[in-house]
């Protein structure tokens, strides 16, 4: 088992995807993604992650609900894990809405990758 | 591109937190926990504005406010953050010398048009406010240099090729939605198209994007048409760009 830090990301957007992954390389931290939340929630119960970035608008299964669905695992280590929310409609909550709904925290799209970092490595220090 | 400073007053590490985050997307900050620490920062720095929590410890916002004015600390708005709700006394804080005051629970976008418009009170908000400082430029050099602090030139270069086929498909998708009419399938091209060329700093494109996700709310079909038409258009121009601009041949 190697001691690097494990990110689980749920994007559709493969651009994203792959610029995130070099961002969070440059910390050593590994990174899995996930298109939709359907299928977040198989990477999660195949495999273990220290954090999860999610962003709120994915098909199948979208970020809201994935995550309340993680609030709801039976694993108290799955179900408690820092998720941090991607948006671009940050106007469509309230900072108390994503707190009910179980974010950690929220980002806001387009991406600022340093704040990205920044705000991961302050759940993974 | 982050010129304004602002100085964050509050007890609750949680809200704090959250003030800083949605802050720290388009301005520089510092956070304090009380009164007391926040006039401390007051007389040794400049802010060009002051988010102040009402209720706290050792020195609350009211009593922060009036040290404010007595030493005259400060000439920029401050603006309370208040959990009264329903408050008759609005005038109350705006006489107390506060330049707004918000209610908790905080909305994001509301807190931040707030922000803006007293940092840039001669800007009219409504033409603004649905392009929050983006300039209508090709390509944000910004955006690119904090790129390739995580990446080499040939890597971002690679990105940027990714998103022009990528922009190429969810274009002909979104086309293709439009004749079906199918607003669920164009609402989640151009979600996408959004969110890739912001990220990006592709900001013509993200300007088009963002115009066209509205004609799509608004239903106006023949407007949609247009602006597709456009984003297809500002594609090639981009697509260019990318290929001639010396940053990527350094």
């Amino acid at each position: 088992m190697s001691d690097a830090k494990k990110i689980l990301v749920g994007e559709d957007s493969s651009i994203i995807i792959n610029l995130t992954k070099s961002v969070l390389a440059f910390e050593n931290y590994e990174m899995k993604a996930a298109r939709n939340g359907e299928k977040v929630l198989e990477l999660l119960e195949k495999e273990d992650f220290d954090l999860i970035l999610m962003d709120l608008n994915m098909p199948v299964l979208g970020g809201v609900e994935c995550t309340k669905m993680i609030r709801a695992l039976a694993n108290p280590i799955k179900s408690n894990l820092p998720i941090i929310a991607i948006t671009g409609n940050i106007n469509n909550y309230t900072m108390d809405e994503f707190r009910k709904i179980g974010f950690n925290e929220f980002i806001q799209k387009p991406l600022d990758f340093d704040k990205l970092l920044a705000t991961v490595k302050n759940y993974l220090c | 591109m982050k010129s304004k400073k602002i100085l964050i007053v509050d007890d609750n590490d949680l809200n704090r937190k959250l003030f800083e985050n949605l802050i720290a997307q388009f301005y520089t900050y510092e956070s304090a926990v009380n009164g007391l620490e926040a006039i401390d920062y007051l007389t040794k720095e400049s802010f060009d504005l002051i988010l102040m929590d009402i209720q706290m410890p050792e020195l609350d916002g009211f009593a922060a406010l009036r040290k404010i004015q007595q030493d005259e600390l400060t000439e920029s708005p401050v603006i309370a953050i208040t959990a009264y709700a329903g408050e008759s006394d609005r005038n109350n804080f705006l006489k107390m010398g506060f330049s707004h005051f918000i209610i908790k629970p905080i909305r994001p976008k509301e807190l931040l048009e707030v922000i803006r418009i007293h940092l840039y009170p001669t800007i009219d908000h409504y033409i603004t406010s649905n392009s929050t400082e983006i300039s209508d430029i090709l390509l944000d050099i910004s955006v690119i240099s904090q790129l390739m602090k995580y990446n080499s030139k040939e890597a971002i270069k690679g990105v940027f090729r990714d998103f022009i086929s990528d922009t190429s498909i969810l274009l002909e998708n979104a086309e293709l939605a439009l004749n079906q009419k199918n607003e669920q399938k164009l609402i989640e091209n151009l979600h996408t198209l959004k969110g890739n060329s912001g990220t990006l700093g592709a900001n013509s494109i993200y300007l088009l994007a963002k115009t066209t996700d509205a004609n799509i709310r608004d239903k106006n079909w023949i407007q949609l048409k247009e602006s597709l038409e456009k984003l297809k258009k500002e594609k090639l121009i981009f697509e260019k760009y990318i290929e001639e601009e010396l940053i990527f041949k350094l």
